[in-house]
């Protein structure tokens, strides 16, 4: 298998699988338009401005491990189904981290261009959203209630209707 | 070198600032909606507790909006905040499901809905968390929207057995239905060469074999060979190849969509219709209403008089279709005994002709490739 070399943002040279690699939209059109098709060691890694290496190794495994998926359907709003779709087991496990590291994946994932990582971890982000008082996605997302005690009574009596499904 | 070292410490610096994400708030928008987006209108509403501008986003709520109800009048009106509207859709929608017309006056004082059939038929075609009964009591003073209702559906190219029950078992509306349903299939597959009372006296002959086949009140199910003898009577020009195949896929498919109906209690049709089967309770089938479709160029036997019935009463279904006469009816419960069996004289040759379904455009029915074929 050819493998391409990729400077990270965090100066790690990272070498891929070129097929695994070609699963990022932004990839496949870099080596389209450079014509690598094999690792050469005086080729200059191609920079990635925006990834660390530790989301770039973990979007690249996650390719490895969807490569033979079916493309993914067109987005169709209407379609959208009420119910949330689980995650696969898999990608559950895969995607058990902290949510610094899978903020750092999805982004990783949107700038790269992988339409069905980015779509599984922001999935995965809402579930942690999902079911959740806001004092727990507080908690949860580490963020500093930034509404005063007023604020925070409109809110509540406005969204009243929801809690009571 | 300098140059690289600069690049470097620029390097290091965003590294820095991606490892310290942990808001949604610190992503791009574009990603903090993305994730928002898939959320429900509950969980939409306590995350706006925590990223108010994020979730309150009107492109999330446009999204929630339209995949609970598809269309609204309310939706072509420029400057409309969705979320509010969302809040008002949901409001009256409970209200509808409580009462339909309660609900219906409600959408139409916050402005949701306009009282036009048109825009009515849109609305209810689209709309995914109306209570049936409720809306199916609505329908039944409202022809007006249930006709449009039907003319939104396209039946062309399907198995017609198959969207004949998976339309009757999902509706309460069943007679109306069905009688639009018959109209509307014809159209949408002129080349069949059924004609509307064939596909009626078919559907039901159909309801009634999947009730047999799944209700577990039904000792002795209809045998095939019994289906295609008593059908036959009733459907001359009709080959026995075709009824086999009719058979078939309501044993194979009519089967599990009505024993899934029954388990998840929501589809009353096929409730209704096994209780009614087994403690014979009249279903009312509102002559009124079939009486007011006006015939598209279809020869109707005259038959005024002979709706007036009730579903499974001594002489169900005869008086149900359109026959000129007045059927000797079957006096015993058992489906077995069709009570269709003198239909055959009412309908006409000119109205049977030949059968066969959807020769000219080729397979579509994945599960029943052969019903497919035009039978000889």
């Amino acid at each position: 298998m050819p493998g391409i070399k990729l400077l990270t943002v965090d100066n790690e040279i990272v070498e891929v699988d070129a097929d695994t690699a070609k699963q990022s939209l932004l990839l496949r059109s870099m080596l389209h338009d450079l014509g690598v098709t094999e690792i050469d060691d005086d080729e200059e890694a191609i920079s990635l401005p925006h990834v660390t290496a530790a989301a770039l190794r973990k979007a690249m495994a996650w390719c490895a491990h969807h490569k033979d998926d079916p493309p993914p359907p067109e987005d169709d709003e209407n379609a959208r189904d009420l119910q949330p779709q689980q995650l696969s087991s898999w990608d559950a496990e895969f995607l058990r981290m902290d949510q610094s590291a899978l903020f750092e994946l999805i982004q990783a994932a949107n700038y790269l261009d992988i339409r069905g990582l980015l779509d599984t971890a922001c999935k995965a982000v809402a579930d942690a959203i999902r079911g959740r008082s806001p004092e727990e996605i507080r908690k949860a997302f580490n963020i500093r209630c930034d509404f005063t005690p007023q604020e925070e009574e409109q809110v509540r009596r406005e969204t009243e209707w929801c809690e009571e499904k | 070198s300098r140059q690289s070292a600069r690049q470097q410490s620029n390097r290091s610096d965003r590294s820095r600032a991606l490892a310290r994400f942990r808001d949604l708030s610190e992503l791009p928008p574009e990603l903090a909606l993305a994730i928002l987006s898939h959320l429900g209108p509950t969980d939409l509403c306590l995350a706006a507790c925590v990223w108010g501008h994020l979730a309150n986003d009107e492109l999330l709520w446009q999204a929630l909006c339209k995949n609970a109800w598809a269309y609204c009048t309310a939706y072509s009106v420029p400057g409309r905040s969705y979320r509010q509207l969302y809040l008002r859709l949901d409001e009256a929608s409970l209200s509808f499901n409580a009462d339909c017309f309660d609900g219906f006056a409600c959408f139409l004082r916050h402005e949701i809905l306009i009282d036009e059939p048109g825009e009515l038929a849109l609305f209810f075609h689209g709309a995914r968390v109306l209570d049936r009964r409720q809306v199916s009591r609505f329908m039944e003073t409202r022809p007006d929207v249930l006709d449009k209702l039907m003319e939104r559906k396209s039946f062309e190219n399907q198995f017609f057995a198959e969207c004949a029950s998976r339309q009757t078992l999902e509706n309460e509306y069943l007679s109306l239905l069905l009688d639009r349903f018959s109209l509307r299939f014809v159209a949408s597959n002129p080349g069949t060469g059924l004609s509307k009372e064939m596909v009626f006296i078919l559907c039901y002959s159909l309801i009634l074999l999947s009730v047999d086949l799944c209700s577990p009140h039904v000792k002795n199910k209809m045998s095939k060979r019994e289906f295609i003898r008593n059908t036959r009577r009733a459907t001359t020009p009709i080959s026995d190849d075709f009824l086999g195949h009719l058979y078939d896929n309501i044993y194979l498919v009519g089967h599990s969509v009505a024993a899934e109906a029954a388990e998840a209690r929501s589809n009353q049709a096929a409730l209704r219709l096994e209780s009614a089967a087994t403690l014979s309770q009249p279903v009312e089938l509102r002559p009124d209403r079939q009486a007011g479709v006006s015939g598209t160029g279809v020869n109707r036997p005259p038959q005024d008089s002979g709706y007036a019935s009730s579903l499974y009463t001594d002489s169900r279904l005869i008086e149900l279709l359109p026959t000129g006469d007045a059927a000797t009816p079957s006096n015993t419960l058992a489906v077995s005994t069709p009570p269709w069996t003198s239909i055959s004289e009412s309908v006409t040759d000119a109205d049977c002709n030949m059968l066969s379904i959807g020769s000219s455009d080729g397979p579509d029915c994945p599960d029943c490739p052969e019903a497919n074929e035009s039978p000889e």
